[in-house]
């Protein structure tokens, strides 16, 4: 049988989301490309090549192993973390605002991690190494970040299957987690040295020269099976955007798929804070922009969703080590410098943010 | 397929919502759920496609269990639109896709794109498949959500006031369509309306509710100015218009207002509007009060 007019209306609009896709993974290899030649050692794109195939110069190669390309990784897995995370939060809790930041799971991170530094004595060995000092025990640091935003994570799951918490609850419940982990880290630092502190401080910082291979590998591992689920259940979280009824009597189970959900997203967020610090924005603005392009459409929006954070960080990025050179800022500051006038600008050119 | 409802009881924080019901409606029946708000019309049709865990008693669908089936299965026997309805933003194509997807996951497949095409047919607005859903007017996005409980190719229908908030053309129209799809397809649909005169018109059944209980099920026999009374505490009048049987009520049993007008307050108030507001228009003050 013939193709009807309607199908071919229907194929076209589809095709026309995936085009979208492609230009994005452009983009993306564009901002590689020039992420990986831009740094205080300047290369060719030759250069760039001849080093990823294998050949040239010894330095360069060592230079795009050891520190660009792992860079670069941390950026795109990062920002798809993070996007990914910030997409699946915002469907399930039907809030536009919703984000790792504003469920608290960053605050929770930071605590661990300034419990690491200030009582378990994570920061204070690195006084004699100056520069880092969060060089010490950071793997300690890490398992007290990550321990901290699970704890988080087990609180809003707690909260939501227990009580069986509205999803505007839960966004109200993540501001109180958020302001009690808030105090507790100032509580902890009120008691903490100088250096304690600004072991602390730097801690927060997102920065993506903090992991290497091992630490890429975890999060890969991590981000895995997370997107399979997020992508194989497209469907259901297009049912979810009519509401729960409706999904439910769509065949969704809503309350299993909102846990389920919440837990991986939040796993996600919690993987890349506890190795990389607080990475801001990226996750509320990378679903934002996609939806805007593509519409509320979750087949398509958590892939790209992935795809634009790990973009908008990887420019990030290129902008943290270009704007202020020699100097190199950590990507955190820059996200949330750029993040905030540019939910800004959405907010006015659109009138409106939808979740 | 014969839905059978037998013995269906609902407590809500140790209120009786439904204290026991049992009725049966064949396929291709159109039958209307009627009866004054908090008799618990809503919640007998959230119990019977499980929205709702009924306390005891059984749904069947040609002698299964919906008791026993998984969502997903509730899915392919029940189509639901609930009372209210906010429209995402999609396609409508892909609103109504979403009836078939959701329930079935996995890649869009021809089959699905032409069952798509052909209810967007049935419900007449194949023309406007690749608008947003979020554009349409009350009486398409209520066909809309017709047009997706269908994409399920359920056996029974459930819609609670698809016609509340549509005007007469609309009511009638969302109504007749509901009428014909029940007879082609041959499902069992259940209509929550408040709509009296085209529950008459279209319905082939009824089933009239009082404080959770079935107090009369059958055909338009049923409805008398007895049995009205009962149900609605109102006095009404039946009668033929044209051919239609309508169903007027009169005003007495309607709770009077007399405490306010003699308070006053009524009477200053009216005097208020018609100064000020509708100075020009001496026929409209009257709706306000």
């Amino acid at each position: 049988m013939p193709e009807t007019e309607l199908h071919a209306r229907y194929r076209r609009h589809f095709q026309r989301k995936l085009l979208v896709g492609a230009t994005l993974v452009v983009l993306s290899m564009a901002a590689v490309a020039i992420s990986l030649r831009t740094g205080a050692f300047s290369l060719g794109f030759g250069d760039v090549f001849a080093g990823i195939a294998g050949g040239g110069d010894a330095v360069v190669r060592h230079v795009l192993w050891s520190i660009r390309i792992p860079q670069v990784v941390a950026a795109l897995l990062a920002g798809a973390c993070l996007g990914l995370s910030g997409a699946v939060m915002q469907n399930v809790l039907r809030n536009p605002l919703a984000s790792p930041f504003t469920l608290g799971i960053s605050q929770g991170a930071v605590f661990g991690a300034v419990f690491a530094i200030v009582v378990l004595g994570g920061g204070t060995a690195a006084v004699a190494e100056a520069e880092s000092a969060v060089a010490a025990s950071p793997h300690v640091i890490v398992a007290c970040a990550f321990a901290g935003s699970l704890i988080t994570v087990a609180m809003l799951v707690g909260l939501s299957s227990l009580r069986g918490l509205s999803p505007a609850a839960l966004i109200l419940a993540g501001v109180a987690i958020s302001a009690f982990f808030g105090s507790g880290t100032m509580l902890l630092q009120y008691f903490a040295s100088d250096v304690e502190i600004a072991s602390a401080v730097f801690w927060t910082f997102g920065d993506l020269r903090k992991v290497q291979w091992p630490e890429l590998g975890i999060i890969a591992v991590a981000l895995g099976p997370p997107a399979a689920f997020f992508f194989w259940k497209g469907w259901d979280y297009n049912a979810m955007t009519w509401g729960d009824d409706t999904a439910r009597s769509l065949g969704v189970n809503v309350h299993r798929l909102r846990l389920v959900s919440l837990v991986l997203a939040a796993l996600l967020a919690s993987v890349t804070t506890a190795f990389m610090g607080i990475i801001g924005f990226v996750g509320l603005i990378a679903p934002h922009i996609v939806r805007m392009v593509i519409g509320p459409d979750h087949r398509f929006l958590f892939p790209y969703a992935a795809l634009a954070g790990g973009l908008l960080l990887l420019v990030s990025d290129l902008l943290a080590r270009t704007v202020m050179a020699p100097v190199v800022l950590p990507v955190g500051i820059l996200t949330s410098f750029a993040g905030a006038p540019l939910l800004l600008y959405l907010l006015l050119k659109h009138g409106d943010i939808r979740s | 397929m014969t839905l059978r409802v037998h013995d269906l009881r609902f407590a809500y924080r140790g209120d009786d919502i439904l204290r026991g019901m049992s009725f049966e409606v064949p396929p291709g029946c159109l039958a209307a759920i009627l009866g004054e708000n908090g008799s618990g019309k809503t919640t007998l049709l959230r119990n019977l496609n499980r929205l709702l865990r009924p306390r005891t008693g059984t749904v069947l669908i040609d002698g299964a269990a919906v008791a026993a089936m998984s969502s997903r299965e509730i899915a392919r026997h029940f189509g639901y639109m609930p009372q209210r309805q906010e429209a995402a933003h999609c396609t409508l194509f892909e609103a109504v896709l979403l009836g078939r997807k959701a329930r079935d996951g996995g890649w869009t497949r021809r089959k699905d794109v032409e069952k798509v095409e052909e209810i967007l047919r049935l419900v007449r607005l194949e023309h406007l498949a690749m608008r947003s859903a979020a554009e349409l007017s009350g009486g398409e996005l209520q066909k809309v959500m017709l047009a997706r409980a269908l994409a399920q190719e359920p056996k029974v229908l459930l819609l609670d006031e698809p016609i509340n908030h549509l005007d007469p053309v609309n009511q009638i129209e969302v109504m007749s369509l509901l009428h014909a799809v029940t007879r082609e397809l041959q499902v069992t649909s259940l209509v929550v309306t408040h709509n009296l005169d085209n529950a008459l018109r279209f319905a082939d059944r009824f089933l009239l509710l009082k404080q959770g209980r079935l107090l009369a099920a059958g055909g338009k026999e049923i409805l008398t100015p007895e049995t009205i009374r009962e149900a609605f505490r109102i006095d009404a009048v039946i009668g033929e218009v044209g051919g239609a049987t309508v169903v007027v009520p009169t005003l007495r049993g309607v709770r009077s207002h007399g405490h306010l007008e003699a308070s006053g307050h009524v009477q200053e108030h009216v005097h208020e509007v018609d100064d000020h507001v509708y100075d020009h228009d001496h026929e409209e003050p009257g709706r306000k009060s």
